[in-house]
C-alpha cells in the first residue's frame, strides 16, 4: 500500500523533497532542500497535525545536519525533516514564526554550532551565559576551549 | 498619562540548584495578570552533550542518567534504545519488562515527589512529609532491585545491568503493595482539601491549543486534555505488552496536573 503520508509530501512539494529513507516502520527520514524546510515543516503541523517533538543539529563531515523530528501520534510514527547546511557558513530560514515550539530550540542550535536561523523571532543565548564570547559555538568539530586560550580564545 | 496600566516586574529566582532550581523567571505583571514572562534556565548548563563527544557508547548511558538527579531512568532509557536502534541490537524480553518496570516505578516516586513538593510550596508542609514517607517503599524497592535508591545504573545497551532475584520478589511485592492504601489515601485527602481546591483551582490554566503550539508533553499536556502519551503511542521496551489507562483532564490548571498524576 502506497504511504500517503510520504505520497503527500512528494506531490505538494516535488522537487524540494530530495531523499526519503524509511528506516523503519516507523521512522521516516526525508531530506528536504533547505529553502523550502519551513514550508514542509509547516504543512506537517498544520495540515497534518503532527507534532513538533524536537531538532538534533550536528556538525558532520559533510556539513552540518539538521533533523526537525516530527511525530505523528495517531500512526505511531515519526517524520524526520532532515536538511544538510553548509559547512563555511550554514543558514537556514527559521520555521520558528511559523511552528511556534521550535523558538527554543533553534536557539539553541545557534549558539551551539552557530548555525544562523534567518527572521528567528527572538534570537539570542537560551543555555550559555549572556558574555559567551561572540562566533565561539562549543557543539562544533573544531572547537577550542576559550578558556584556555585556543585560537577562538575570547578577548575579553 | 492615564490609560495605561502600570506593569510592574516581579523577579522569582534564580535560586541555587539545592533549592527550587537553578531557573529565573521574570514576571511582567499588571494586577494580578501575569501579561509576559522572561526565562533563565542556563545556570547550570553542564555541556553534557561535549561531554559525550568523548565517551564509549558504554559509558554514555551513566553520563546521561545524571541529566537529572531525581529521574535516573528516562535519560538512559533513551540513550540505550538510540544505541540499541543504531546498532540493530535486539534486546532480551525479560530485560523490556525489567525496564518497563523500573520506568514505572520511577513514575510512581517522581509523582509523590511532585506532590510533597507542590504541598510545600503551597504552605502545606504536612502533606510534604507525607507525600515523601510514602515515597520511601519506593526507594527501598529500588535499593532492592538496582542496588541503589537513586542512579541505578540499570540501563545497559542491550539489556540491564542487573536481573530481578526470584528472591526479591516477595519483598518487592510486600513493599508495593504497602502503596496502595497511602495513594488511595492521597487522592481523597489531597482532591478534597478545599485550601488545595481553593489555591489550584483555575491556576495557571495552560489550554489545549497552547499546549498543541509549544510541544508540552506528559502530565502536564495531559491535563490539558491532550490524550498523548509516548508509552502508548510510540510503545518501547514492553509497553505494547501491559495494560494502562491514558488519564487525560480538561481544565489544565495546577489542580488537574494534580489529579492526573495521581
Amino acid at each position: 500500500m502506497a504511504d500517503e503520508v510520504v505520497e503527500g509530501l512528494k506531490s505538494k512539494f516535488g522537487d524540494a523533497i530530495i531523499d526519503i529513507h524509511e528506516k523503519s516502520p516507523d521512522k521516516t527520514y526525508v531530506t528536504v532542500a533547505p529553502p523550502r524546510l519551513p514550508d514542509v515543516a509547516e504543512y506537517l503541523y498544520k495540515d497534518l497535525g503532527a507534532r513538533f517533538s524536537i531538532a538534533s543539529g550536528m556538525h558532520m563531515a559533510h556539513g552540518f545536519e539538521i533533523l526537525y523530528h516530527f511525530a505523528l501520534d495517531a500512526k505511531h510514527r515519526f517524520i524526520n525533516l532532515r536538511v544538510i547546511l553548509d559547512s563555511e557558513k550554514p543558514s537556514i530560514d527559521s520555521c520558528a514564526k511559523r511552528v511556534p515550539a521550535t523558538e527554543w530550540i533553534e536557539r539553541e542550535m545557534w549558539e551551539l554550532l552557530g548555525i544562523e536561523f534567518r527572521g528567528h523571532p527572538d534570537m539570542r543565548h537560551l543555555l550559555l551565559t549572556d558574555d559567551w564570547p561572540e562566533g565561539n559555538y562549543p557543539l562544533r568539530q573544531d572547537w577550542k576551549d576559550w578558556r584556555e586560550g585556543g585560537e577562538n580564545g575570547s578577548e575579553k | 498619562m492615564a490609560a495605561k496600566s502600570r506593569t510592574t516586574i516581579i523577579p522569582i529566582g534564580p535560586y541555587h540548584p539545592l533549592q527550587e532550581e537553578p531557573e529565573f523567571f521574570k514576571l511582567h505583571v499588571e494586577g494580578e495578570k501575569v501579561v509576559k514572562l522572561e526565562i533563565e534556565i542556563g545556570y547550570n548548563h553542564r555541556g553534557i552533550e561535549k561531554l559525550a563527544e568523548d565517551l564509549t557508547y558504554d559509558q554514555v548511558p551513566f553520563l546521561v542518567e545524571r541529566i537529572c538527579g531525581i529521574c535516573s531512568t528516562s535519560h538512559p532509557f533513551a540513550a540505550v534504545q538510540a544505541i540499541e536502534d543504531v546498532g540493530g541490537v535486539d534486546v532480551p524480553e525479560r530485560a523490556k519488562y525489567i525496564r518497563t518496570f523500573l520506568g514505572e516505578l520511577e513514575r510512581i516516586h517522581s509523582h509523590l515527589l511532585w506532590l510533597g513538593l507542590a504541598g510545600h510550596f503551597l504552605g502545606f508542609n504536612t502533606l510534604w512529609m507525607w507525600a515523601w514517607k510514602h515515597r520511601e517503599p519506593v526507594l527501598d524497592t529500588f535499593e532492592l532491585i538496582t542496588g541503589n535508591r537513586n542512579h541505578y545504573a540499570m540501563f545497559k545497551p542491550g539489556g540491564v545491568r542487573r536481573d530481578i532475584m526470584d528472591e526479591d520478589i516477595p519483598t518487592a511485592m510486600r513493599l508495593l503493595d504497602g502503596l496502595v492504601r497511602p495513594l488511595n489515601m492521597f487522592i481523597k485527602v489531597v482532591l478534597q482539601d478545599p485550601v488545595l481546591q481553593a489555591r489550584t483551582k483555575n491556576v495557571g490554566v495552560l489550554s489545549y491549543d497552547d499546549c498543541v503550539e509549544l510541544g508540552a508533553l506528559g502530565p502536564t499536556s495531559r491535563a490539558s486534555g491532550v490524550p498523548w502519551d509516548v508509552r502508548r503511542d510510540h510503545p518501547y521496551a514492553a509497553y505494547d505488552k501491559v495494560d494502562f489507562n491514558v488519564i487525560t483532564t480538561e481544565n489544565g490548571d495546577v489542580f488537574d496536573k494534580a489529579v492526573v498524576r495521581l
